[in-house]
């Protein structure tokens, strides 16, 4: 028995996956990202046998790479970890479910080695999908076995790689050129090296924008400095979203991002994020509609706490960087 | 009572607010759908049911009574039936579907 709400949950794990891919640099100690999105309004329907429940959908995620704290070594071991859960749900949640819930669970495994001098990095690691699962008040159902894939995500300087495979195949791939990830010296004038552009395919089932095969593309434009950037997205099933970031520093922690996309339905709508240092609070964000795996009927919200760092006192928005020295 | 306070570890009131706002989201947005439901037939109704889940009245309804206020366990385009009886038998007088949003009241007659 299909969602109707909900897309397959290998999708979600695209999201997951981009996301590391785009953040994970050799330089860096470690990061985190604790995600929270849900949609406000009772508008996600989920098909049973006895009629067209009404409800929310909602979606969590714990993960966090850690790297070795000695930083002089050539060669830098480290450990990833991710939790990610959720689902459509009759009733809005943090801890404890309502009576009429599914459950889409990923957990995530991966050691990371890094050889920082060279700026390469390689992470390896395995899925483990949850037999997706319905607990209701009336009854309880399976709707898929559990399954397996594996990811590896690669960085050398700028250059950046995933791929993704499950036993029916290659599920997602994704090649960039990412903007810099090292400080800048604060007097120079960045306009190329914060440009940043990605290619990637989807099969059906690991495409978090469509449930269609898909090519994709990613450019992102320095528009003033480091302060003001723009990016854009789109694929071969239709334009995806474009992104305007406004950030008061290169660490990326402080700003208001706002952004124009198409959702799952086909409408197209503004969202915007507000960042303050670690935490970040999102309104109708097109990619936290996309991590929940809907084109939403209402709004959505996101709370999220993330970061990257390299010692005590240096830490940054995964995707952007540290300040450079002379600033501070 | 502040003194006391401090002296628990911040991640136990950082885990209590969570599990508390968590619980308070609960049914912040209208609770689950309920049903009254009008006996406009001839025949006594006896229960509703959804699925597998039924509700048996008590007292049954005669024809014009209406029930007490029957709170669903799912909400949304839901397929209901009345149970009753019909000529000293046990049956499902009806089966219709009614639309039943997050937190609505809905009359069945």
């Amino acid at each position: 028995m299909a969602s109707a709400a909900s897309s397959p949950p290998r999708g979600r794990t695209t999201a997951l996956l981009d996301d590391l891919a785009r953040g994970y640099e050799a330089h860096a100690a470690g990061s985190m990202d604790l995600f929270h999105a849900s949609t406000l309004v009772p508008g996600e329907t989920f098909e049973r046998p006895y009629g067209t429940l009404e409800g929310y959908v909602q979606r969590r995620r714990l993960s966090g790479l850690l790297m070795d704290p000695d930083s002089l070594v050539p060669l830098r071991l480290g450990l990833f970890g991710a939790w990610d859960q959720g689902g459509w749900t009759d009733d809005p949640y943090f801890a404890v479910p309502g009576h009429n819930v599914e459950d889409a669970t990923t957990w995530s495994w991966g050691v990371a080695l890094a050889r920082p001098r060279q700026q390469m990095g390689l992470l390896v690691g395995a899925n483990h999908l949850q037999a997706p699962t319905w607990r209701g008040a009336i009854e309880d159902e399976q709707f898929e076995p559990t399954s397996h894939s594996a990811f590896a995500i690669t960085r050398w300087r700028r250059v950046s790689g995933l791929g993704v495979v499950d036993l029916e195949g290659l599920g997602h791939l994704r090649t960039a050129f990412e903007p810099t990830s090292t400080p800048l010296p604060a007097a120079r004038t960045i306009v190329f090296p914060q440009i940043a552009v990605a290619a990637n395919w989807s099969q059906a089932r690991w495409n978090r924008w469509e449930e269609v095969d898909a090519w994709g593309v990613e450019v992102g434009v320095p528009v003033w400095m480091d302060r003001i950037y723009l990016r854009a997205e789109a694929g071969d099933e239709g334009y995806r979203q474009v992104r305007m970031e406004f950030d008061l520093s290169s660490e990326g922690v402080v700003g208001v991002d706002v952004s124009y996309a198409r959702d799952r339905q086909g409408r197209r709508h503004p969202g915007f994020r507000a960042r303050i240092p670690l935490f970040t609070f999102g309104w109708n964000d097109p990619e936290d509609a996309a991590t929940l795996g809907t084109g939403p009927s209402g709004p959505v919200w996101s709370a999220r706490l993330q970061m990257a760092w390299k010692d005590e006192g240096t830490y940054w928005r995964p995707g952007r960087r540290p300040s450079p020295p002379e600033s501070k | 009572m502040m003194r006391g306070l401090t002296m628990v570890p911040r991640w136990l009131l950082l885990v209590s607010g969570a599990l508390a706002l968590g619980g308070c989201l609960q049914d912040f947005a209208g609770g689950p759908a309920r049903v009254q439901v009008t006996n406009g037939g001839v025949d006594t109704v006896t229960a509703l049911s959804i699925d597998a889940w039924r509700h048996d009245f008590v007292p049954v309804l005669p024809p014009g009574e209406t029930s007490e206020t029957v709170e669903l366990p799912v909400s949304g385009q839901l397929v209901v039936h009345l149970h009753g009886r019909h000529e000293g038998r046990d049956t499902v007088l009806s089966r219709r579907t009614v639309d039943a949003g997050v937190g609505e009241f809905v009359r069945i007659e």
